[in-house]
């Protein structure tokens, strides 16, 4: 067996072993039940009664019809008649969704839609958040920044930190809200008059945030001021406040580090340095037990974009993806073990991970939707399609906070409104596998975010 | 070499039973048939047993096949399921797989052979041996099969 025949006897496996089996009850004939033969025999018996009914039917109907047109006269302009077959009126044109677009796997759009989940739209002044169905459901406070990568919703949803806007009046201060009730301010921490926020992440039991906080330092005569990057950590509890916690440092007039991911059990923290390209330069693991004290770090060659690299909510593991070679994988604690999988190169646009799972979302050629269970990474890849049919041009926009759906967007241009695509996962027992199913589109500002769960 | 008692024969087709059963599903596509024509050969196996427990798993997969094959409307069902469209929608299912889709650019008895081969582990001549076919069929079946699957692009190599 060479190694080809290896490789795919391993994707037989793989996939073959994910057939389920029938109750261990049935592996046996029970007594009395009927084989396939027994039940096709019935068929064709039933078959063979219609043909025949039908046949019958026929054969009468000729001759009624050869009676009747033996005996009525012939007329220019025939009569209705009262005891002909019933006219149906034609129904009402049946009512469509306005925002439901219609496709094969279309469905009412309230099937689809799930009102325990919305979504975060950053808007001109601020940010809303709006339930899927559309209806807005609070504003997030005016002077809010969303921008980017300057606000961040926990794993499991239900949480919002992101930074207020400075002003000479106020620092800057992190806070943390909730979905359903944003009005209500949660813990809070504010920054020093010097100090600009950064890049917010989870903790992976949504019981903390880590960000970071640059510094610049007092100007010098030539070339630009020494900079420093730290990142702090801070428990999100209500009534809890206080500056957070520096757990690592970062001194480079040109770079500055930024969280990925934290495996707060573990006390494993990722972060990333990064400068103007925008590429990872370094990925350093820190262990919080002993901040400072045990930083390893990891030079990244290639051009991995920093703002792509994402953790799985429970921040096992880390995708990102290369400018030049598309998206690898690798675990929180080991860059070294990074991993491309062999479709990443297919990848037409970002890749992010599906919440709650190991599988990274991606659209891959012939407009499908895959999904890659980094688990189950073979030689041969680690992707199968969920769907087919995504819209030209899209991007993957956000998953559902549970992983139930996927949000697709095209972008209007020209500050049109952008449609988004919902499409849910159904899983599928026999499978095993998410599939997409059910799908219903509409259309809002080019702002939609991400998703939150309210409930 | 002794002979297999019908308590033993139960326990070896319990431990085959999984991997039997799957492979069959992924030959036929339909779940109803590789239920039945494993029941089939158990019910075989109890009347006739095979001669040792060597390849056990080729010898009810053989059989197992066989009695699929016998089923009534087999030329339409075998359209049908070309059209990824049997009776219990497995097909539709199982072409969700990677391994699904390519199976679904093969005929059922393409199928039976490259499952036999690259899932049930058997060897050419013990795949020409229990599906009754010459073992140059199963060797061009197979490279058939792969450059159908390297077409499709599934395969890379």
């Amino acid at each position: 067996m060479d190694d080809r025949d290896k490789d795919l006897t391993g994707l037989f496996v793989r996939d073959l072993d994910e057939i389920p089996l029938p109750a261990h009850g049935a592996w046996r004939r029970v007594s009395g039940r009927e084989t396939y033969l027994m039940r096709a025999s019935r068929t064709l018996l039933a078959a063979g009664a219609a043909v025949a009914v039908l046949a019958i039917a026929l054969l009468l109907g000729t001759q009624l019809r050869d009676r009747n047109e033996t005996a009525a006269s012939p007329s220019a302009s025939p009569t209705p008649s009262a005891s002909g077959p019933a006219i149906v009126a034609p129904s009402a044109s049946p009512t469509l969704n306005p925002s439901a677009t219609p496709s094969a796997n279309s469905a009412p759009a309230g099937v689809i839609y799930n009102d325990n989940f919305g979504f975060i739209v950053e808007e001109a002044g601020g940010a809303r958040i709006r339930n899927e169905v559309s209806a807005p459901v609070a504003n997030i406070p005016a002077s809010t920044r969303i921008d980017g990568q300057g606000f961040a919703v926990s794993p499991d949803g239900t949480q919002i930190a992101y930074w207020t806007v400075k002003t000479s009046a106020q620092q800057s201060q992190l806070q943390i809200i909730s979905a359903a009730n944003p009005q209500s301010l949660g813990a809070s921490s504010s920054l020093s008059a010097n100090e600009d926020g950064g890049v917010i992440i989870w903790a992976n039991d949504s019981s903390a945030v880590a960000y970071t906080v640059i510094t610049p330092g007092p100007p010098v005569q030539t070339g630009p001021p020494a900079v420093t990057s730290t990142i702090r950590t801070f428990n999100t509890r209500p009534g809890t406040g206080g500056p957070g916690q520096v757990v690592v440092q970062w001194n480079d007039a040109f770079k500055f580090i930024q969280p990925i991911a934290w495996d707060r059990a573990a006390n494993a923290l990722a972060a990333g340095v990064t400068g103007e390209g925008g590429f990872m330069t370094d990925y350093i693991l820190v262990n919080t037990a002993t901040p400072q004290a045990n930083a390893k770090r990891t030079p990244v060659t290639g051009r991995v974009i920093m703002n792509s690299v994402r953790a799985s909510t429970d921040a096992k593991f880390v995708v990102g993806t290369d400018a030049d070679s598309g998206f690898s994988y690798w675990p929180l604690a080991d860059y070294s073990a990074k991993v491309a999988p062999a479709e990443s190169k297919y990848a037409q646009t970002g890749a992010l991970w599906r919440p709650g799972t190991h599988e990274i979302g991606f659209i891959g050629p012939s407009d499908q939707f895959w999904l890659c269970n980094v688990e189950r990474n073979t030689p041969l890849g680690c992707g199968t399609t969920a769907f087919s049919g995504v819209p030209a041009g899209a991007f993957v926009r956000a998953f559902r906070a549970d992983g139930s759906a996927v949000v697709l967007a095209v972008s209007g241009g020209g500050g049109a409104q952008t449609t988004y695509t919902l499409v849910k996962f159904t899983n599928d027992p026999f499978a095993a596998k998410a599939t997409g199913g059910e799908r219903v589109s509409f259309q809002d500002v080019s702002g939609l975010r991400t998703s939150v769960r309210f409930r | 070499m002794p002979e297999i008692t019908p308590e033993r024969w139960g326990q070896l087709y319990d431990r085959a039973f999984p991997q039997v059963y799957r492979a069959l599903v992924a030959a036929t596509f339909d779940r109803e048939r590789a239920l039945d024509g494993l029941h089939d050969a158990f019910e075989e196996g109890l009347r006739h047993p095979p001669a040792h427990d060597g390849n056990l798993e080729g010898w009810l997969y053989r059989v197992a096949l066989r009695k699929t094959r016998r089923g009534l409307f087999r030329s339409r069902r075998e359209e049908a399921i070309g059209e990824g469209s049997s009776s219990d929608g497995v097909a539709a299912i199982i072409q969700r797989l990677e391994v699904g889709r390519l199976l679904a650019l093969l005929t059922e008895r393409q199928r039976a052979i490259v499952v036999a081969h690259y899932y049930l582990g058997l060897t050419q001549e013990e795949i020409a041996d229990s599906l009754g076919v010459k073992r140059g069929t199963v060797s061009a079946t197979v490279s058939q099969s792969l450059a159908h699957m390297r077409e499709e692009g599934t395969v890379r190599g």
